[in-house]
């Protein structure tokens, strides 16, 4: 009795400890700096002065009174969909290939390719491909071999976008490779069997069990990349662009950058942080909604 | 009931912030205010007598014991402090100044500042801390008592020594808060070797720079490019808003005080029939709109096009892409009457310093800084040595002239001639300038016309007027 009474306190206390520790990191890291951020937006903080005030919503007023807070708002959503809807497309045949075909033997070592460019931080690869871009740029020499006058990548309205997603499904395209490849490997090789000797296709195989049992990692990888895209998204258009030309790159992340960075005003990028997290918490919703199915055990 | 009890709360928090940030509770940072600048209301200095100022200056002072610490962000003029840091501790034994100099100084700084162990005084790019935000948050201190200062010598006060013509950026309320040490020159540059090799006409006028395009054009060379990512800087600082001024002066005061009838004028038509020649002729480098800094530079010296709208820095910065045979030379806004100095500007950045306001226990240290900075022969050489440029001083040319960078000579032999103007404005709305530069390459980009190019600037400028949020500063000219 009193050896059992031991063994319940001591597991109690490392119950404790292993939920406690990451409650304060939890607390210390996230909650107090999205409160923090959230009273911020309702005032007219500058960054230095700790004498400000609160100004009710003048914020958000401003804010939402701006074409290019909502221009910011539409590029997030078409630059997240964009590179989602190419990157993973790309990223789960590559898993395949390199998962499914024995007689690859050098799987490894492409892996190690393909997930090379996410090793790369995001400012470096965005002063990288200043220079594919440029006018004189590797692009633009392939393209003249071909007698194709140099385009304007990062300096047309039209196309600044696309290549911005270019350089995304370039970077991240390795990292979401390699998670769809465990996934797949986590997969039985009978039920594979038993679908060959049913007499099913490759193609078949893979999007009748492939597919539907990796699902769950693709909701989850397509949820790291809401965040992926404020933060990498930030680091390409502050280094590439700055958000133009025009606001044509704007997002949300650079455009709470310019509020901090040319008028000093804390507040109002704290408003457009609480903007992020809305947009991004729906937008979660909205893919764990749309990618809701039945999960199947095996 | 639980989610009811939220809802509830969350409305009562709602609407208590409303209340908070009623119109009659405006905080004074946020409320508009109006304060005059400008050349001709300046910020009234001290006059000393001559013996006054002979005794101040020839005080025994020790320092000794003591520590000055200043921060420096990394850009184009380099650590110009350090040489002046160096000959302080030599003239003040036991003395320890002390330069941080660092590419990250922004945002050491604000931390520094918050656990009240900022700097004494800090030179950090105006595009991190901004010259009027960082007075109207109070983080920095007036610079009235150094420019009441005497001179090493005891000659006379700084503020009677150097040029104040540029101070105006930087004064605020009655008071100077910005210490300006050399002068980057604002203007077009070219290379005047390849202009006499391809026969170029030099403009001195309208008449001769619409010349130049018809000869360009013939050539198929492209007369302009800019700095696109950074356009509201390089295209509206170094071009637009000079342009406007050398057309019509009165003009450009309008567009400083937010006066949206300047799109109406008649110079802003003439402004826009330039902008609309070039681009109808194809004389703008578009490919220069999604460029940076260096990529642009690299197309100027690799004469992709004629003119580049930019400041002094532009030789020291690519120092190492020059080609042999460049001649990089200073172009000014002589957009007018070549004989009348109303009509010549040499368009003027301050490199500009502040002092710490709320942590500073050295302000007597700072001012002794600034006496040896802008006084001492041995700082000024050591510090032009280093940044290249030319100083806010009496006799610089004859003493120092040839210690700046060949194209600086270019310019500041000039400058006599000119007109010396700040674009200031562009600090106070940044709004206003960076749609500008938005606008700018919109229009270079096929995007919108004319009509749509000042329509969006008069609209952005009403917007900031009627914004009680927004500083307006009254700027005379």
């Amino acid at each position: 009795m009193r050896k059992n009474k031991l063994v319940s306190r001591s597991d109690r206390f490392f119950d404790g400890v292993m939920v406690g520790l990451p409650t304060i990191y939890l607390i210390l890291l996230y909650t107090i700096p999205t409160v923090a951020g959230l009273y911020f937006s309702f005032t007219d903080f500058g960054g230095y002065n700790l004498s400000f005030k609160l100004i009710g919503l003048t914020n958000y007023k401003k804010m939402f009174a701006d074409n290019v807070f909502w221009l910011s708002v539409w590029n997030y959503l078409k630059f997240y969909l964009l590179s989602s809807g190419i990157c993973y497309p790309i990223a789960f045949v590559f898993a395949i290939l390199l998962t499914k075909n024995p007689r690859l033997k050098e799987r490894s070592i492409y892996r190690i390719l393909f997930f090379l460019p996410c090793t790369i931080p995001g400012m470096v690869i965005g002063l990288i491909w200043i220079g594919m871009y440029a006018q004189t740029g590797a692009f633009n020499t392939i393209l003249g071999l071909f007698g194709v006058e140099p385009i304007r990548w990062l300096g047309s309205s039209k196309l600044v976008m696309m290549s911005l997603i270019i350089v995304v499904v370039w970077r991240q395209m390795g990292f979401y490779m390699s998670y769809l490849m465990a996934a797949i490997s986590n997969i039985p090789d009978d039920i594979f069997e038993s679908a060959r000797i049913d007499g099913a296709s490759e193609f078949t195989q893979t999007m009748k069990i492939t597919l539907p049992l990796s699902w769950d990692c693709i909701t989850t990888c397509l949820l790291f990349f809401v965040k992926g895209a404020v933060s990498l998204g930030f680091g390409l258009v502050y280094i590439m662009t700055k958000g133009g030309p025009d606001n044509a790159s704007q997002l949300m992340s650079s455009y709470m950058y310019y509020s901090i960075s040319e008028k000093l005003d804390y507040g109002m990028a704290s408003a457009v942080s609480v903007a992020i997290l809305f947009v991004t918490t729906l937008l979660s919703v909205f893919i764990l909604k749309v990618m809701k199915r039945e999960t199947y055990e095996y | 009931m639980k989610k009811l009890l939220s809802m509830l709360l969350a409305a009562v928090m709602v609407l208590g912030l409303v209340a908070c940030g009623s119109q009659t509770q405006a905080p004074a940072q946020t409320q508009a205010q109006e304060t005059t600048v400008g050349n001709t209301e300046a910020p009234t200095l001290e006059t000393k007598a001559a013996e006054e100022l002979k005794a101040e200056a020839e005080a025994v002072k020790d320092y000794s014991g003591r520590k000055l610490s200043l921060m420096m962000s990394i850009g184009g003029g380099g650590n110009w402090w350090q040489p002046v840091a160096d000959r302080m501790m030599e003239l003040y034994p036991g003395l320890e100044v002390e330069v941080v100099f660092d590419s990250t100084a922004a945002d050491m700084f604000r931390t520094q500042y918050l656990a009240g162990e900022a700097p004494d005084a800090f030179m950090i790019n105006t595009g991190a801390i901004p010259n009027y935000e960082s007075i109207e948050q109070g983080i920095v201190q007036p610079v009235d008592y150094v420019l009441n200062l005497p001179t090493l010598d005891g000659s006379s006060t700084l503020g009677e020594y150097l040029d104040m013509d540029v101070f105006t950026n930087g004064a605020y309320d009655g008071h100077y808060y910005v210490m300006h040490e050399f002068q980057y020159l604002d203007g077009f540059w070219y290379d005047a070797a390849f202009f006499r090799e391809k026969n170029l006409t030099v403009p001195t006028d309208w008449n001769s720079f619409l010349k130049l395009c018809d000869e360009c054009k013939a050539l198929g060379i492209k007369v302009m490019g800019y700095t696109g990512v950074e356009a509201p800087e390089y295209a509206v600082n170094y071009w637009f808003v000079p342009m406007l001024a050398s057309v019509d002066y009165d003009a450009y005061v309008k567009y400083c005080n937010l006066d949206s009838t300047v799109f109406d004028s008649d110079a802003m038509k003439n402004v826009m029939e330039k902008m609309k020649y070039l681009r109808d002729n194809e004389l703008m480098s578009q490919y220069t709109i999604g460029s940076g800094t260096s990529e642009a530079q690299i197309s100027f010296i690799n004469h992709d096009f004629a003119i580049y709208p930019c400041g002094s820095w532009l030789e020291a910065e690519m120092a190492d892409a020059w080609t042999e045979g460049w001649e990089l030379t200073y172009l000014p806004y002589t957009f007018g009457d070549i004989d009348d100095k109303d009509h010549k500007f040499m368009g003027v950045g301050g490199q500009s310093s502040r002092i710490t306001s709320t942590t500073s226990d050295n302000l007597d240290l700072v001012g002794e800084f600034y006496r040896v900075l802008y006084c001492d022969d041995e700082a000024i050489k050591g510090e032009v040595s280093t940044h290249g440029n030319v100083m806010l001083i009496p006799g610089f040319a004859e003493k120092f002239g040839d210690l700046v960078d060949a194209s600086v000579k270019t310019a500041s032999a000039s400058s006599e001639k000119m007109r010396k103007i700040t674009f200031v404005a562009g600090s106070w709305y940044p709004d206003m300038r960076k749609e500008v530069g938005n606008a700018i390459n919109a229009y270079y980009n096929g995007d919108i016309d004319e009509d749509a190019f000042v329509k969006r600037l008069r609209d952005k400028m009403d917007t900031i007027r009627n914004d009680s949020t927004v500083t307006k500063y009254n700027f005379k000219g």
